[in-house]
């Protein structure tokens, strides 16, 4: 058993908990400490470190107290975090509805590692961009690592110099797909490189697009080395932690070590797999997938029809329920942007008649968005007296460069 | 073109600032929250966008929230690190 959470780790936990309430400013890691805060965000940042950690509420109680991150995490590895006796608790983002949380018990989450360590085995050290309140962040930059009792280092998720420059060759990096495209639209062609030799990647939290990798593991024009010299995709979600991994770009996934496929009862006296743990109860899935055989699958589209922004589940038709919520807006509808368009969501919108100039309604749906979390904001909104439609009336997508979509 | 059109051009067209022209922007204006309204994930965009179209790399998250401030602050972030980096193609001095 690898639990309990080393008060280091509980530190950087707590820090990352506590970046939304406790940064310094818009863009910036640094935080204010906890008795620095204004009391409300000292009692959101301690409600979010709690439930993570699945506090009692004696326990709890004492982050209410003004100190610093170190103390916090001091004072819960004192308690039954530091015996391995809790529940570790993800979150859902919330982007649209309320969050919904998924509890692990420290068991589960070490399974879940000991069953990633032998695909990692070689690794000398991570370097992480992703939160480690994150599941996959926990699983890849806290687990991980002390399984294979290996170094790890945490950046800013943003390609700036002070990320490059902590690479080392060998290095594993662990980002989300947002992240690769920007590392590779920033090292494509660059002299002298970027990157170090025979870095590898883990991409986890949205399907990155296949360009991306093969991009990223493609020879260089110049017949200098590849960006990368691996990629592991891994496919999972907030309510199961990792489910599958793969190498191969456009290959098919495997069931990581630590699932087992099963059989549920389905509609119509038909059969649904689900997976479950050695121990565990059936879970289902939360998309579609393609089973070749026990042990290897494909995923489809998802059965809760959200789509992922930068790892984030977002819900277009629950953003569009927000835009019909403008007096003035008649009907819209929202997507995810083509590969080529970029990775938000966009919006197309269909203004009442005779209404209010384009670019002041703009300006208003934008302000009714702006309470959404970044990833389920419409990048694009482009206005039309009609929702796309193919020739025979099906819901059609739309280019957010077209300047045919007339303007309201 | 100047260094503060030329970024006006290219925010507008890289992030898709749709509803707006390069006579919108105010200079001073804040680009993250109120002002251009950009967020998080535009900051990634923009890094990338410094680079590619400037040939400058942002240092690290405090250079970023100083130069990210606003368009004047980011046209003087471009000119000085053009500056510290002559020629610089976006390669890392050792």
């Amino acid at each position: 058993m690898t639990f309990p959470v080393e008060q280091a780790d509980c530190c950087r936990i707590v820090r990352s908990l506590a970046l939304p309430v406790a940064r310094v400013s818009v863009m910036s890691a640094e935080l204010l400490q906890p008795r620095e805060l204004p009391e409300e965000r000292r009692r959101i940042a301690a409600e979010a470190v709690a439930g993570f950690f699945g506090l009692d509420d004696e326990e709890a109680f004492a982050l209410a107290k003004p100190a610093t991150y170190e103390q916090w995490a001091e004072h819960i590895c004192r308690g039954s975090v530091g015996q391995g006796r809790t529940n570790i608790v993800f979150c859902t983002s919330g982007s649209s509805g309320p969050p919904v949380s998924h509890s692990f018990t420290a068991q589960e989450l070490t399974e879940e590692a000991q069953s990633l360590a032998p695909f990692f085995a070689d690794t000398k050290r991570v370097v992480s961009v992703m939160p480690v309140h994150h599941i996959f962040g926990f699983a890849f930059a806290v687990m991980l690592p002390r399984i294979l009792g290996i170094e790890v280092v945490d950046r800013h998720p943003l390609p700036s110099e002070d990320f490059f420059r902590a690479l080392r060759p060998g290095d594993l990096i662990l980002a989300f797909p947002v992240f690769w495209k920007s590392v590779l639209d920033m090292c494509s062609g660059q002299r002298p490189p970027l990157l170090p030799p025979e870095i590898r990647g883990v991409t986890s939290g949205a399907p990155c697009p296949p360009e991306v990798i093969e991009g990223l593991l493609a020879a260089r024009p110049d017949g200098a080395q590849p960006l990368c010299a691996g990629m592991t995709e891994i496919y999972g979600a907030t309510e199961f932690g990792a489910v599958g991994i793969r190498r191969e770009c456009r290959g098919i996934y495997s069931l990581l070590p630590h699932w087992r496929r099963v059989a549920l009862p389905g509609p119509e006296g038909g059969e649904e797999w689900a997976i479950r743990r050695e121990h565990g109860k059936p879970l289902p899935l939360p998309d579609h997938l393609a089973w070749r055989d026990e042990r290897h699958f494909e995923p489809r589209q998802r059965k809760d029809k959200a789509v992922q922004v930068a790892g984030i589940n977002v819900f277009p038709e629950q953003v569009a329920e927000v835009l019909r919520g403008h007096p003035l807006v008649a009907d819209c509808v929202v997507r995810l942007m083509r590969q080529e368009e970029g990775s938000r969501l966009k919006a197309f919108v269909v203004p009442r008649r005779d209404t209010i100039a384009a670019t002041r309604l703009m300006r208003e749906l934008r302000r009714l968005t702006a309470g959404l979390e970044p990833a389920a904001r419409p990048k694009s909104i482009r206005f039309g007296k009609r929702l796309p439609r193919t020739a025979t009336g099906k819901a059609a997508d739309w280019d957010i460069n077209d300047g045919d979509a007339e303007n309201a | 073109m100047d260094t503060r059109t030329v970024l006006k051009k290219e925010l507008i067209k890289e992030l898709r600032l749709e509803d707006i022209g390069i006579d919108d922007i105010d200079d001073a204006a804040p680009l993250f929250g109120e002002g251009l309204g950009l967020d998080s994930l535009d900051a990634v965009e923009l890094t990338v966008l410094l680079q590619r179209r400037f040939g400058v790399i942002i240092e690290d998250i405090d250079a970023a929230r100083n130069a990210f401030a606003s368009v004047e602050t980011l046209v003087r972030y471009i000119e000085t690190r053009k500056d510290a980096m002559p020629g610089a193609g976006p390669g890392l001095s050792q």
